[in-house]
C-alpha cells in the first residue's frame, strides 16, 4: 500500500510539475483570464455533462467517494485556434496546457475518501504583439511591443468524501487559489539608435474557497449530483490587472446521468457562476463588462470498460457556455461539440482517455474557433 | 568489431594561435597573453567573416567578431602538457601528455653538452645563450664567416639551435651535425624538444635566414593517435611539419614554408584522400609572425586563413569532419617573442556537425580522442558522452543532453529541428540507416596517453552503457521493447511533445483585447550628471602610431614626417662572393597613402633629405633647417583621382638619382628623408607607418657591381627603422577644459553621477553625451576626427583599461568631428550606460579618445563641469520599470 501510494504521489507530482504555458482563448486577456475547466478528459468528451458526477473531475467533492482505489490522473490539452477581432485575424495559434491533475483514494477501509487535485481556475496566458509610433527626441520612431503572460490562477483542492451508503455520498473541500504568472514586456525600436527593452515580472495571486457536494443514486440507472462552491476574495498584484483584490463567484452545479440500457449512459449538467459580483472590483481598473454565467452540457457515452462492455467507448457531447468578461456590453458565448474515447489496460489499472472538441466563441467584437485535443492518463497502482 | 569511420578527418593545427591565457599561465610567465584577442585589439577589430561564421567569436570574445549562429561546434581546449612548445601541443592533440616538461636552458647549455657537440662535429661552437635568431647571427655572423664556428643558441622553448652560413658550412654538414646532436648528445635528461638547423646567407649587416631550416624532433615516448591509426590501417596524410613533430613515426608530410601553400596542400589532400586523416600544421602564425611580434603580418595571415575557409569546407564530404585548433599561443603583441601558455580555439565543422558549444575542454587530447572515436580506434581514454543511434528532435532535449560535454554528429540534424541551422545541407531524419554518431571525447584525469585497448566486448557494451546513461539523463524513452501499453505511452508522449511546439504570438487587437497598461518612454537631459573630468596625454607617441600625418594650414606647415631606413649594404653578393658597388643608379622611395584632403587639387608632398641622426626627440622646430628648398629631393604630386580614404592604402612612389644622398658612405649607408605638404596648401596627407597594418614605407636602391669585368645590376630594399612625425607646438588647453587626441595622444575621463531613479528603476534605451567644445576642434584643415567613447574595466585613473566597443546594432559611441567645428558634440553611449544598470560595481566613467590615436594632429577640447559657460550633459531616454521583476538591459 505504501509503495502504491508513493508511486501515485510521484505520478501526481510529475503531473502537477508541468508548466502552465497556455492561452486558451483570445478572451484570456480580459478580466482575470479565461475560466478554466477542472474536468477530466472523459467529462470533456461528454460536453461537460458529467461535470457534477465525475470522480476524476474537481467539481463535486462528493464524487471523490467513487475513487474506491488509489487513483492518479492527469490531462494534457492542445489547442489550435484562430480568431478575428476588429478585422484582425490570427491563425495557427497553438499551445499545450495541463489543466487538471488529481490523486484520490479511499482511506483504509473506511467510508471516507480523500482527493487532492490541481486545476486551472483561470488562464492568463497570452502573447500579443502591437506596433505603434512614438515621438522620441523630436522624431517619430516605429516601435513594436510584445506582451507575454505565461501562467494563471491555480486551484488546489483538498477534499474529503463520505459514503453514507451506496446510494448517498457527501463531500466537502477546501480550495487554495494561488499561482503566478510570468509576464514579459518587450519593446523594439525601428531605429538603431535605441536599444530594445525587456522587462519581466512575476505576478502572484492568492485566495481561498470551499465547496460541498452531494451524490445520490436513487436507482441503478440514475445518479444525481449537486455541488456548491464559494470562493473568497482574490488578492492580486499584477501591473496588468490594476485591482488589488477581486471577489470571486459562487458556483452552483447540478447534473445527472442516466443509463437507459446497460451500455449507454446519458449525462447532463448545468452550472451557474456569480461573476457579476466582481463587477464592482473590476470596474475600478478595467473597461468592459462582467456577467454572471450559465453553462450547460450534455453527452452520451456508449460502451466502455466502466460499463462492463467493450474496452473502447464512444463519447459525444455538446456544451453551451457563457464567458464572464467582455470588452463591450455584448455577452460572450461558447458552443462546443466534442467526441472522445478511451483505452484501458491491466484490468482498468491504466486508462488513456482522448477527446477532441470544436469550440466556437463569439461576442465582444470577436469570433474565435478552436480545435482542442485532450489526452488523459489515469493510473490505479 | 565496430564499424570504422568511412570519411576523412582534417585536423588543422594553426601553429601558435592561442586564444587566451591558460589557467596556469602564471607558471609560465604568460599572464595576459591572448594571441588572437590581443591581435584583434591591436588592429582595431578583425574582419574575418568566414571564421566568424564558423564561430571563432564564440570561442572567446574577440574584437570585431560576433557570436551569432555559428556553423561549427565551438569551444576552447586547455593545455595539460607541462610545456608550451609545438611538440607538446601536437603530442597532446594526439593523446600523449608527457609527464614532465622538455628541458630548457635559459642560461645556456651545460659545458658538457657543448663539448660533446664540438667533439661530435669537429667544429668549435660559440654563442650558447638565449637569443633571437636574427640578432645572434647579426652579432656572431661575421666571426662565423671568419672562423667557421657553430653559432649555438636557444630560446625560452626547449630547443638546441645551430646556425651556420650556407657558404661556410654545407647544408649536409649542418644537418648531419644536428642529427648527431639529436641522437647522441641531447638525450636523457637533456632531451630537448627540438634540435634546429638554422642556415643563413648574406653579408654582415645583411644576414638572412633561409628556408632550408630543418627541425630534428624527439620521438614520442609513447603511443599516439597516429600509431593507433597506423595499426588499424587507416591512412594518414601530413601537411607541414607534423612528420618532424612525431619524428616521422607513422606520418609522412609535405612541408611548406607558407600558410597559403599549406591550405593548397590540405585541399589537395582532401581531393585525393578517400578515407583517413589529414593532419596539417599551418606554420606561419608562429614562425613568421608570432616569434617576430609582427602584428600586421599575423592579421594578414588571419585574413588569408579566412579566405581559405570556404574552399576547405567545400571539399568536405557528407561523412567528413574538419577540426581547426592550435598547439599553443604566440602573442605578437607582448614583449616576449616566444610561445605563450594559452588555451586554443576549437572549431569542429562538417556536414553532420551541430554547432553546439563545446565549452572549455580540459585537455587538447579530447581532439585526438574524437578522431579515434570517428575512426573507431580503440583507445583507453575514458569517453564520456553518448554513442550509437539516436536523434534529438527537441531543442530542449538537445541542449540538456549536450550541455555537459559533447558534440554529437548525426546526419539530418536540420531535419530534426535540432536547433540552429546545420552548416551544410543535411539529409533528412528518415535516413537513420545511414546515421552514424561520434562524440567529442573527453580524456579523464587519470590516463595520460593513448594505449591499445583489449577488445573484450568490442566496445558494444560500453556504448550501450553510455546510451543508457544518456537516456536516463535526458529522461527520454525507455530502451526496452515497447509492448502494447508502451505504444500508447508513446502516442501520448508524442502528442504532448507535438503540442509543446507552441505558437502563441498573435497580433494585438487593441484596445479591446490588450491590457490597458503600456510602456512609457521618458527623455531627460541631466545637466549635472558629469561631476569630474580629467585628461591625460602620452598614450600613443607619434612614432608608435599607425599613421603619420603631414599637414599645412595654407600658410605654414603644421606637421612633418620623418622616415629613416635600415642601413644599406656597402657591397653586393654575386654568387658566393661579395663585390663592391661600382655605381648607384637610383633610389626608389615608396610611401603608403592612407588618407588625404580630397577637395584640394594638385596636392604636393615634398621630400627632403634630413640627417640620419634624426630620432624621436626631434621636435618640429628642430627639423626647420632640413625642410628648405636646398634639401628638397623630390615633389610628389598626388593625382586628384587618388582619393584614398581607407586602410588599404595607395602607393606614393618617387625615384631619385643615384647621387641623391651624397653622404651615404659617411652615414653608414643609411638614408633618412622628411616629408611635408607644400606650405601654401591647406591640406593634409596621412601616410602608413611601420606600426600600422596598411603598409609602411620602403627604400630600394639600384646599383651596379663589377663581376669579373662585367657590370652587374642589383637592387636591394630596406624597410623602416624609424618613422614618426612632429607637429608644430600649440598652446595647452585651459584649466577648465579637457583635451582628446593630438600628438602624443590624449584621453579624457568623464565621471558621471546618474540618479538611481533612472539606473535602478528603469531601462535605458538611449544615452547621449552632449559635449560642448571649449574651442573649435584643432587639426589639419579639412580633416575629420573620429571621437569614440569607451567604458572602463576599472577606474584606475590614467592607466585604466577600456572595454572595446561591442559590435552590434546599438550605436557604438562614435562620432565624427570636423576640424574647426565648435558645434555641440553628441555621442551615443548607450552601450556604456546600460551595463551600469546590470552591474552597480562598474565604474561610471566614460573614456574619450580619438581613433586612431597618435596618428593625427586633431584634438578636441571640451568644456567641463568646472567651465563658466555651457557645461557637458547627458541625455537619457528610458523606460521606467513597469513589471516588478525588473528589466533586462
Amino acid at each position: 500500500m505504501i509503495r502504491r501510494t508513493g508511486t501515485a504521489l510521484a505520478l501526481f507530482t510529475v503531473a502537477v510539475g508541468q508548466p502552465l504555458a497556455a492561452q486558451a482563448s483570445v478572451y484570456g486577456v480580459l478580466g482575470v483570464g479565461f475560466p478554466g475547466r477542472a474536468i477530466s478528459v472523459r467529462a470533456r468528451a461528454l460536453g461537460g455533462g458529467l461535470d457534477a458526477l465525475d470522480p476524476r473531475s474537481a467539481v463535486n467533492p462528493a464524487a471523490i467517494a467513487f475513487n474506491g482505489r488509489l487513483t492518479v490522473s492527469g490531462t494534457t490539452e492542445t489547442t489550435s485556434r484562430r480568431y478575428v477581432v476588429s478585422g484582425v485575424t490570427a491563425e495557427g495559434l497553438r499551445d499545450t496546457r495541463f489543466p487538471v491533475a488529481m490523486i484520490a483514494g479511499q482511506i483504509q477501509t473506511s467510508p471516507i475518501s480523500f482527493g487532492v487535485s490541481y486545476a486551472l481556475y483561470a488562464e492568463r496566458s497570452f502573447d500579443i504583439q502591437t506596433t505603434d509610433t512614438v515621438t522620441l527626441r523630436g522624431t517619430d520612431v516605429l516601435v513594436t511591443d510584445r506582451l507575454r503572460s505565461d501562467g494563471g490562477i491555480t486551484d488546489v483542492r483538498f477534499g474529503l468524501a463520505w459514503a453514507l451508503s451506496e446510494r448517498v455520498q457527501l463531500g466537502g473541500a477546501f480550495h487554495l487559489l494561488s499561482g503566478s504568472t510570468r509576464e514579459q514586456l518587450q519593446r523594439d525600436f525601428d531605429s538603431p539608435d535605441y536599444a530594445s527593452v525587456t522587462q519581466r515580472g512575476d505576478v502572484d495571486y492568492s485566495g481561498t474557497g470551499v465547496s460541498v457536494g452531494l451524490m445520490v443514486t436513487p436507482s441503478r440507472r440514475f445518479r444525481l449530483g449537486l455541488a456548491a462552491r464559494r470562493d473568497g476574495r482574490l488578492d492580486v498584484s499584477d501591473p496588468l490587472l490594476p485591482v488589488p483584490e477581486l471577489q470571486l463567484p459562487w458556483t452552483l452545479t447540478a447534473g445527472w446521468t442516466y443509463a437507459p440500457v446497460r451500455v449507454v449512459r446519458w449525462s447532463a449538467s448545468a452550472s451557474w457562476r456569480s461573476w457579476g459580483g466582481a463587477d464592482v472590483d473590476l470596474s475600478a481598473g478595467l473597461t468592459g463588462q462582467v456577467f454572471d454565467t450559465w453553462e450547460v452540457g450534455t453527452g452520451i457515452e456508449i460502451g466502455g470498460s466502466d460499463l462492463g462492455a467493450s474496452r473502447i467507448p464512444l463519447r459525444v457531447g455538446f456544451r453551451y457556455a457563457q464567458l464572464p468578461f467582455s470588452p463591450t456590453t455584448d455577452r460572450v458565448r461558447e458552443i462546443d461539440f466534442s467526441a472522445g474515447t478511451a483505452l484501458s489496460f491491466a484490468a482498468n489499472r491504466a486508462i488513456i482517455d482522448a477527446a477532441v472538441e470544436r469550440a466556437i466563441r463569439d461576442g465582444g467584437g470577436a469570433v474565435e474557433r478552436a480545435w482542442q485535443l485532450s489526452l488523459g492518463l489515469t493510473i490505479r497502482p | 568489431m565496430k564499424r570504422k569511420g568511412v570519411g576523412r578527418v582534417a585536423l588543422i593545427v594553426l601553429d601558435g594561435m592561442g586564444i587566451g591565457e591558460a589557467p596556469d599561465a602564471v607558471r609560465f610567465g604568460d599572464v595576459g597573453s591572448h594571441t588572437l584577442g590581443n591581435v584583434a585589439r591591436a588592429v582595431g577589430g578583425v574582419d574575418l567573416p568566414h571564421l566568424e561564421q564558423l564561430g571563432l567569436g564564440c570561442c572567446r570574445p574577440l574584437d570585431g567578431l560576433t557570436c551569432r549562429a555559428p556553423n561549427a561546434a565551438h569551444g576552447v581546449a586547455v593545455p595539460r602538457s607541462p610545456g608550451k612548445d609545438s611538440t607538446a601541443g601536437h603530442w597532446e592533440l594526439c593523446g600523449l601528455v608527457p609527464d614532465r616538461p622538455f628541458p630548457t636552458y635559459p642560461q645556456g647549455f651545460p659545458s658538457g653538452i657543448i663539448e660533446a657537440f664540438e667533439r661530435l662535429t669537429g667544429r668549435p661552437a660559440m654563442g650558447n645563450r638565449t637569443a633571437s635568431g636574427t640578432a645572434i647571427i647579426d652579432e656572431l655572423g661575421p666571426a662565423h664567416l671568419k672562423g667557421g664556428e657553430w653559432i649555438v643558441y636557444t630560446s625560452a622553448d626547449s630547443v638546441f639551435q645551430v646556425a651556420a652560413h650556407e657558404d661556410i658550412v654545407p647544408l649536409e654538414e649542418l644537418y648531419a651535425a644536428c642529427r648527431g646532436a639529436r641522437e647522441r648528445v641531447l638525450v636523457g635528461e637533456h632531451a630537448v624538444s627540438r634540435v634546429i638547423a638554422r642556415p643563413f646567407v648574406g653579408r654582415p649587416g645583411d644576414f638572412q635566414r633561409t628556408a632550408n631550416r630543418r627541425d630534428f624532433y624527439l620521438e614520442p615516448p609513447g603511443d599516439t593517435l597516429l600509431d593507433r591509426l597506423a595499426a588499424a590501417g587507416i591512412p594518414r596524410w601530413g601537411v607541414g611539419k607534423v612528420d618532424d613533430l612525431f619524428a616521422g613515426r607513422h606520418i609522412e608530410s609535405r612541408h611548406t614554408p607558407t600558410n597559403a601553400e599549406g591550405y593548397s596542400l590540405i585541399e589537395a589532400a582532401l581531393n585525393e584522400l578517400d578515407w583517413g586523416l589529414v593532419f596539417a600544421n599551418v606554420i606561419e602564425f608562429d614562425q613568421s609572425w608570432g616569434h617576430r611580434n609582427d602584428v600586421a603580418g599575423f592579421y594578414q595571415g588571419l585574413r588569408e586563413l579566412d579566405a581559405a575557409i570556404p574552399a576547405l569546407i567545400g571539399r568536405l564530404g557528407p561523412d567528413d569532419l574538419m577540426i581547426l585548433t592550435a598547439d599553443h599561443g604566440n602573442d605578437p603583441t607582448t614583449a616576449s617573442t616566444d610561445h605563450s601558455r594559452e588555451v586554443v580555439p576549437l572549431l569542429v565543422v562538417g556536414p553532420g556537425i551541430r554547432p553546439v558549444p563545446l565549452g572549455d575542454r580540459e585537455t587538447f587530447a579530447d581532439v585526438g580522442a574524437t578522431i579515434a572515436d570517428y575512426f573507431a580506434v580503440e583507445v583507453d581514454v575514458g569517453t564520456v558522452g553518448m554513442r550509437g543511434r539516436h536523434r534529438l528532435c527537441r531543442r530542449e532535449s538537445r541542449e540538456r543532453v549536450l550541455r555537459p560535454h559533447d558534440v554529437c554528429r548525426t546526419r539530418g540534424v536540420g531535419g530534426c529541428g535540432g536547433g540552429r541551422e546545420a552548416p551544410l545541407p543535411a539529409a533528412g531524419c528518415g535516413e537513420r540507416h545511414r546515421t552514424r554518431s561520434f562524440t567529442l571525447r573527453r580524456m579523464p584525469s587519470g590516463p595520460r596517453r593513448v594505449r591499445p585497448r583489449p577488445a573484450r566486448d568490442g566496445g558494444w557494451n560500453r556504448g550501450a552503457t553510455r546510451m543508457a546513461a544518456w537516456r536516463s539523463a535526458a529522461g527520454c524513452l525507455s530502451s526496452r521493447r515497447p509492448g502494447p501499453m508502451k505504444g500508447w505511452w508513446l502516442i501520448a508522449i508524442v502528442a504532448v511533445v507535438a503540442g509543446c511546439q507552441e505558437s502563441l504570438t498573435s497580433p494585438g487587437a487593441c484596445p479591446d483585447y490588450c491590457p490597458a497598461a503600456r510602456l512609457q518612454v521618458r527623455d531627460t537631459v541631466l545637466n549635472g550628471a558629469l561631476v569630474r573630468e580629467e585628461w591625460f596625454q602620452g598614450y600613443v607617441r607619434a612614432d608608435r602610431a599607425s599613421a603619420m600625418q603631414v599637414a599645412s594650414d595654407g600658410t605654414q606647415e603644421q606637421s612633418r614626417a620623418v622616415v629613416r631606413f635600415f642601413p644599406l649594404a656597402d657591397s653586393v653578393s654575386i654568387g658566393s662572393e661579395l663585390r663592391p658597388i661600382t655605381a648607384i643608379d637610383s633610389f626608389r622611395l615608396r610611401f603608403t597613402l592612407l588618407r588625404r584632403r580630397q577637395d584640394v587639387s594638385d596636392l604636393e608632398v615634398r621630400i627632403h633629405r634630413i640627417p640620419v641622426s634624426v630620432d624621436t626627440s626631434w621636435g618640429f622646430a628642430d627639423l626647420d633647417p632640413y625642410f628648405q628648398d636646398s634639401t628638397l629631393l623630390a615633389t610628389i604630386v598626388i593625382p586628384d583621382s587618388v582619393l584614398s580614404d581607407s586602410l588599404v592604402g595607395d602607393s606614393l612612389v618617387t625615384v631619385l638619382a643615384g647621387d641623391a644622398f651624397p653622404t651615404l658612405a659617411q652615414d653608414s649607408q643609411t638614408v633618412a628623408v622628411g616629408l611635408a605638404v607644400r606650405g601654401d596648401q591647406a591640406a593634409y596627407v596621412d601616410l602608413g607607418s611601420r606600426q600600422g597594418t596598411a603598409g609602411q614605407s620602403a627604400l630600394t636602391r639600384y646599383v651596379q657591381a663589377d663581376s669579373s669585368g662585367t657590370n652587374v645590376s642589383r637592387e636591394e630594399s630596406r624597410s623602416v627603422d624609424l618613422d614618426t612625425f612632429a607637429a608644430r607646438a600649440i598652446a595647452a588647453p585651459g584649466a577648465d577644459a579637457v583635451a582628446v587626441g593630438g600628438v602624443p595622444a590624449a584621453r579624457a575621463f568623464l565621471r558621471l553621477s546618474v540618479p538611481d531613479t533612472i539606473l535602478q528603476r528603469s531601462n535605458v534605451v538611449r544615452a547621449t553625451l552632449l559635449l560642448v567644445p571649449a574651442e573649435p576642434a584643432l587639426g589639419a584643415p579639412g580633416d575629420t576626427l573620429s571621437l569614440r567613447a569607451f567604458a572602463l574595466e576599472a577606474d584606475y585613473g590614467p592607466k585604466s583599461r577600456f572595454v572595446p566597443s561591442p559590435v552590434d546594432s546599438i550605436v557604438r559611441g562614435a562620432v565624427d568631428v570636423a576640424v574647426g567645428s565648435a558645434d555641440t558634440i553628441r555621442i551615443d553611449v548607450t552601450h556604456i550606460v546600460r551595463p551600469w544598470q546590470a552591474d552597480t560595481t562598474r565604474p561610471r566613467t566614460i573614456l574619450l579618445r580619438i581613433v586612431p590615436e597618435g596618428a593625427t594632429l586633431g584634438e578636441v577640447r571640451l568644456a567641463t563641469s568646472r567651465s563658466a559657460g555651457p557645461k557637458p550633459a547627458i541625455r537619457i531616454t528610458y523606460v521606467p520599470l513597469f513589471l516588478s521583476g525588473g528589466g533586462t538591459p
